[in-house]
């Protein structure tokens, strides 16, 4: 194994069982099986059992942090608790150097009725931790966990936010040399988030390995130089964080429609009217998403009405890389009544002049109904458009903010 | 950063066959030694919890044993049941084999409950799962010390003056320990897998209190002497009781033949438990 590859997963396939009856039997036979010093033949399914892993490969190298998405019930944490040794592979091999932390499940061995001090003790020793270590931690977790004068209450009478918190603190002050993290960053206000963010980015510089999973496609995008898209238990993409996202849209986008990428959901809707095409068009009537400052901008929106709907709304919204909502117009706003819809139709939306400054943007369509209460069908952030302008160096254009506002300097010389 | 990463694991079906059962030993010795920490920690946190919200705390400790002990004095009393020939007065003989036997039934009990209590934590973070086992067996041998506070209370009421071998008492509890360990291991396992474990084993254990000399005298004819002859607990409580008030062990043959048995399961226990540790997250 390269001495920089921390983690290396070779054709990793688990199991899973439907019935829990059928389980307790499995267990049984499978226990009685090892301990007699026979395999217990784990390449082969049995009736109730699937894949819910199959035959997943990658590395990860010191330093590194790898994105994982997919859907809901596609494997992500099955694969993660594989790679943290809670249970291990039925074929293949799983190799990890170093100490890993996992965050797969924050404050699970907390003792609701200690205190956040005797938590905070015996918590550590489950994640691995010495004496040593935690007695010179201990400050820097109860500063994490900003939990103030709570500190010597019993566990259960935290919030839920105290007690995430307290939880996250004492799994990332373990000093890992690999980091498992499975959605906790959802949890927790937003100061709390940014608070994990900055962390997260601290490691980062210490060289901590990563595995990352989420549904928030843009913190992906921001921690993770690879990703891997996995459903159904099977890697659908792996490489580049960009293009696998873009993969992982058009997934949305495909005919299936059903691959869900986002629990909040990049697509939703009742698909009473279903959008079938967005296309960005440039002043020379070309289909792109890269476009200039001042430039025009057309967005062409296909849709499709199986059955008559009533006055819908289009809208159509920018937000930054970062996911700020910036701007939003619709269909209501402007005064334009949509009417009646059935069968095929197109609407386009256009800005003269493009006031969005150098950078990357996701734009968000959709479609909903009369009451705005509703989606139809809703692509949030679902599509990239980036604003180039050879003249301004992309590692300043974070000074130049969002929109540009027209307006024009005079400079006047040996007046007085 | 702290260097770790000499740490290297792999994790493949099967692993443990792999290896061979020779480094299996050094594996399990090494894993319970680098665990002491953790172990402590678990000990500490069921013990400080075990009572934390009641009333009377620890002074549960003392109620089983009481009432087991009023009850079979009630009984024999009142001519319903025959004791048997003893020599101290009964409480003492009485509480003397409760508190032994109660190291074997709740620690079977607790060690049998550790991981499916736990089971949230076993299934999402990974971490020695003997720690579990064994720090649930410390919970038993704290009831035993403060149940002693018990029987030199009984001895003072009662005017008996204990033999010099009461300093040898805490000897006899090693092989009960391992004995409770052992099976504990594996009921551990079993009960993560199939829950009705727990439910037989309060009420396995019910009942082996009853058959067990642990409240009467060894009977000398019939059925239960010849069951109590390959009893070891008999062997162990008897031989706590016997160097408490007599200062000697009569069965000393049957005590040692059943102290090597007990070290015997144990180590088995351990063993099975090593080798299918690895499946109770999937299972719990």
């Amino acid at each position: 194994m390269n001495s920089d590859v921390l983690i290396k997963v070779e054709g990793v396939s688990k199991k899973y069982c439907r019935s829990l009856k059928h389980t307790m039997v499995y267990g049984m036979t499978d226990i009685g099986r090892n301990i007699m010093g026979l395999s217990s033949r784990p390449a082969e399914l049995r009736p109730a059992e699937f894949w819910a892993v199959k035959n997943v490969s990658f590395e990860i190298k010191r330093g590194e942090t790898l994105g994982l998405i997919g859907p809901n019930g596609s494997g992500k944490t099955t694969l993660l608790k594989m790679i943290n040794g809670i249970f291990w592979p039925d074929k293949g091999k799983i190799t990890v150097k170093g100490r890993v932390g996992a965050l797969i499940a924050v404050g699970a061995g907390f003792h609701p009725l200690l205190s956040g001090r005797e938590n905070i003790y015996v918590n550590a020793a489950i994640l691995g931790m010495t004496k040593k270590e935690v007695d010179k931690k201990f400050d820097a977790i109860v500063d994490f966990a900003d939990i103030g004068n709570f500190l010597d209450v019993a566990v259960k009478n935290y919030s839920s936010g105290m007690f995430v918190r307290l939880g996250f603190a004492v799994a990332v002050h373990c000093e890992p040399d690999v980091l498992l993290i499975d959605e906790v960053l959802a949890v927790g206000d937003i100061q709390f988030q940014s608070k994990c963010m900055s962390k997260m980015r601290e490691m980062d510089k210490q060289g901590v390995t990563k595995i990352f999973i989420s549904h928030n496609l843009n913190s992906v995008q921001l921690l993770c130089k690879n990703t891997l898209y996995i459903s159904q238990g099977v890697v659908q993409q792996y490489g580049d964080t960009q293009s696998v996202i873009n993969e992982c849209k058009k997934d949305a986008l495909s005919e299936k429609g059903s691959v869900d990428v986002s629990d909040e959901g990049v697509r939703h809707g009742t698909k009473e009217i279903e959008i079938t095409k967005v296309e960005f068009i440039d002043r020379n009537n070309n289909v792109t998403n890269i476009f200039k400052r001042g430039e025009s901008l057309e967005i062409k929106i296909k849709f499709f009405a199986k059955n008559t709907v009533e006055n819908p709304e289009f809208v159509v919204g920018f937000a930054s890389e970062h996911s700020i909502r910036l701007s939003s117009a619709t269909t209501r706003d402007h005064g334009i009544p949509v009417g009646d819809i059935n069968g095929h139709g197109e609407v386009t939306y256009v800005i003269e002049s493009l006031p969005l400054t150098v950078g990357k943007y996701f734009v968000t369509v959709g479609c909903w109904d009369a009451t705005g209460h509703f989606a139809y069908d809703h692509h949030r952030q679902m599509y990239d458009l980036v604003i180039e302008d050879g003249a301004i160096d992309n590692r300043i254009r974070e000074r130049f903010g969002f929109f540009y506002i027209p307006s024009k300097w005079n400079i006047k010389k040996g007046a007085n | 950063m702290t260097d770790h990463s000499k740490i290297v694991q792999t994790y493949e079906p099967d692993n443990c066959l792999k290896k061979g059962y020779g480094a299996l030993f050094t594996e399990i010795a090494r894993e319970i030694a680098e665990n002491r920490w953790l172990t402590w920690q678990l000990f500490k946190r069921d013990f400080v919890t075990m009572y934390k919200q009641s009333f009377i705390g620890i002074i549960w400790i003392f109620i089983l044993p009481i009432v087991n002990v009023c009850t079979f004095l009630l009984l024999s009393r009142s001519g319903i049941f025959n004791i048997g020939d003893i020599p101290v007065a009964y409480p003492i003989y009485a509480i003397l084999g409760m508190a032994f036997w109660q190291i074997f039934a709740t620690g079977m009990i607790s060690c049998g409950n550790s991981l499916s209590s736990a089971g949230e934590m076993i299934m999402r973070i990974n971490f020695s799962k003997k720690a579990l086992v064994l720090a649930a067996v410390g919970k038993p041998i704290i009831s035993f010390s403060i149940q002693f506070i018990l029987v030199i209370v009984l001895f003072v009421i009662y005017q008996t003056k204990p033999s010099a071998g009461i300093f040898l008492a805490p000897l006899v509890i090693v092989p009960v320990i391992l004995l409770t360990l052992g099976l504990g291991f594996i009921m551990a396992l079993l009960n993560a897998i199939v829950r009705d474990t727990g439910s037989l084993l309060s009420i396995g254990m019910m009942l082996l209190m009853y058959l067990t000399p642990v409240l009467y005298a060894k009977p000398s004819t019939g059925l239960l002497a010849a069951a109590t002859q390959l009893n070891p607990m008999y062997y162990f409580i008897s031989a706590g009781r016997d160097l408490i008030l007599t200062g000697t062990v009569h069965e000393l043959k049957g005590f040692i033949i059943s102290s090597i048995l007990s070290l015997v399961i144990f180590v088995i226990g351990l063993l099975i438990f090593h080798l299918t540790e690895t499946r109770i997250a999937e299972r719990v």
